[in-house]
């Protein structure tokens, strides 16, 4: 039965409580908010407390919740979460910014052909081989479309700060596809 | 023709289905409140933190004299209790009295209540402590007479007891030591170093370079004094001390990791000056300098910023003293820097700096004092102080 709800009927029966409206919303949600904290964190087992952590925060304030049309659940879902990852980032002890003075200027972009051919977990495992910094502001501009004025608001830098980092950032990736790239044409 | 960003975009934000069963279980759990959520993971640093404040508050601790108030427990002299000689009944003088008193210590009591213990003698104690409440001299009436000594045996061991005491001895008025913990103990790392630092600067002469010197020019001597006789010709050595240097900060970003650092520093140049007829005199000279750097931050968190940069400083000599008398001063000097620091962040826009710093100051014929700058062009110093941080 709440396989059929729309998502203001399920977000209306999960501020009563139902337990099975809350399952049901777990499975709806969970693996695509998975999805986005191993984005944000790096580590699997950090994602998926992450994501619990935002589950259960969104259960707990799901009567805050306004339907703004179809997506929009996950969508306020998602927001909690990236909110909760980038206070894990900004918790964290020590922000060691590498000396990457060897990261080549100039890489050419990868082409669409070549992109198809590299793997998921690749593409995960050199995002969370960024600096928190950097992982941070790849994922709110190039994948959940922050503007970087949005981005320094919430990680406390400035426009051109997000800018410059954005840029050290797509540099470093397109550095380990071509060297992925290079590897595979061997 | 797609971006390659795009793509990437496509690939992560679909879910891949790996998101075990255990974990919809954890979910229940967890929302059921069966389980709670696992703690926070905490940085090492946080226990480096723990600790030192741990050992800085122990070490207060340590060096803290006890308090005792005044109405706390009391040292109180008693009277000297006759010592028995003989045990049968036939009437014995009693031997002196021992020369050491013994102590009681006893607790507060209203002056009019009668004392805790009966002195076998009725002999008032010979000290005079004005602050002590002591007990209402023994009353005649309840003396145990001298022919029974045996009655003072059990109090006569008593003294051999207080003397052992580690009481305060009887002459001592007992006082109430009034203590206070410095309230630094929350500031731990950031003071420790900075003191470390300016332990050579605080010390006498710890980093003193000598200089033998004919130098014989006729700045040196009172300005209203156009030829003192005291002065000319008589320097015979300079004793500079290491210099302090202070400031206020300001840190422009330029990007995540670079930034320029300019503000008003001031600088604090002492010399003794040895003459052979008329002794040592102090010169002190105080300038002011604008520094600009450009700084390049190694690592940072919320709490601590470790950064190197290189720029160059402009400084000014707003004035000097020469044995209290002002002296003329040095003119406009230039200076290439290259410094090292760390900053501790007190709040987010707010810092105290602590930076090494080495600088060559070009040579000028500016330059009338004599200094530790113009003893040493290749200066290493260590300057403190507060930094503001724009747009952080």
């Amino acid at each position: 039965m709440y396989r059929e709800l729309d998502e203001q009927a399920l977000a209306s029966y999960c501020s009563k409580r139902d337990r099975l409206a809350e399952e049901e919303l777990y499975r709806r949600y969970a693996d695509r908010v998975f999805a986005l904290c191993r984005r944000y964190v790096g580590d699997a087992d950090e994602a998926k407390d992450l994501m619990l952590e935002a589950l259960i925060q969104a259960l707990d304030k799901i009567d805050t919740y306004t339907f703004r049309g179809k997506g929009s659940l996950y969508g306020w879902i998602s927001r909690i979460a990236v909110n909760k990852a980038i206070n894990r980032i900004k918790r964290q002890r020590w922000r060691m910014v590498p000396l990457d003075a060897r990261v080549q200027d100039n890489i050419p972009d990868p082409t669409e052909e070549e992109m198809v051919t590299v793997p998921r977990e690749k593409l995960l495992a050199w995002i969370a081989e960024l600096p928190d910094l950097r992982r941070a502001v790849f994922n709110l501009y190039c994948i959940d479309g922050y503007s970087h004025q949005e981005i320094g608001k919430m990680l406390g830098i400035s426009e051109t700060g997000s800018t410059s980092t954005l840029t050290k950032a797509r540099k470093q990736l397109k550095e380990k596809i071509r060297q992925y790239l290079k590897e595979q044409d061997r | 023709m797609r971006n390659w960003e795009d793509i990437v975009k496509d690939k992560l934000e679909e879910p891949d289905g790996t998101l075990p069963e255990s974990v919809f279980a954890e979910f229940q759990a967890r929302r059921s409140g069966a389980a709670p959520a696992p703690a926070a993971r905490r940085s090492p640093l946080v226990w480096v933190v723990a600790t030192a404040v741990a050992a800085g508050l122990a070490a207060i601790l340590l060096l803290r004299k006890p308090s005792v108030p005044e109405d706390s427990i009391r040292i109180v002299p008693q009277p000297v209790p006759t010592v028995a000689v003989a045990s049968d009944s036939t009437a014995v003088e009693a031997e002196e009295p021992l020369p050491v008193r013994p102590l009681i210590a006893q607790a507060p009591v209203p002056k009019a209540a009668a004392p805790k213990t009966v002195a076998p003698k009725a002999e008032e104690p010979e000290v005079a402590e004005p602050e002590i409440v002591e007990p209402e001299p023994v009353r005649p009436e309840v003396v145990e007479p001298e022919e029974e000594p045996t009655v003072s045996e059990p109090v006569a061991a008593e003294p051999a007891v207080a003397t052992a005491s580690p009481f305060v001895p009887q002459n001592t008025p007992a006082r109430s030591v009034d203590m206070h913990i410095a309230p630094a103990a929350g500031i731990v790392a950031g003071g420790g170093l900075l003191a470390a630092l300016l332990a050579p600067i605080a010390g006498k002469g710890d980093l003193m370079s000598e200089q033998a010197s004919s130098y014989s020019e006729p700045s040196y001597g009172n300005p209203l004094d156009c030829n003192p006789p005291s002065f000319l010709n008589e320097v015979d050595h300079f004793t500079h001390t290491f210099p302090f240097k202070g400031g206020l900060s300001v840190g422009i970003p330029v990007s995540d990791r670079l930034r320029i650092t300019t503000g008003l520093e001031y600088s604090l140049y002492q010399t003794r000056v040895s003459f052979t007829k008329s002794g040592e005199k102090k010169q002190a000279a105080h300038y002011l300098g604008v520094p600009l750097r450009l700084d390049w931050s190694l690592a940072s968190n919320r709490w601590l910023d470790v950064y190197v940069g290189g720029g160059a400083s402009g400084d000014w000599c707003v004035g000097a003293t020469h044995a209290g008398i002002d002296i003329p001063r040095d003119g406009f000097s230039f200076s290439l820097l290259g410094a090292g620091g760390v900053q501790f962040n007190m709040t987010r826009r707010l810092g105290l700096y602590v930076e090494p710093e080495i600088s060559w100051t070009f040579p000028s014929e500016k330059r009338v004092l004599e200094t530790y700058r113009s003893a040493h062009p290749f200066l290493f110093s260590v300057a403190t102080g507060l930094r503001i941080n724009l747009d952080k």
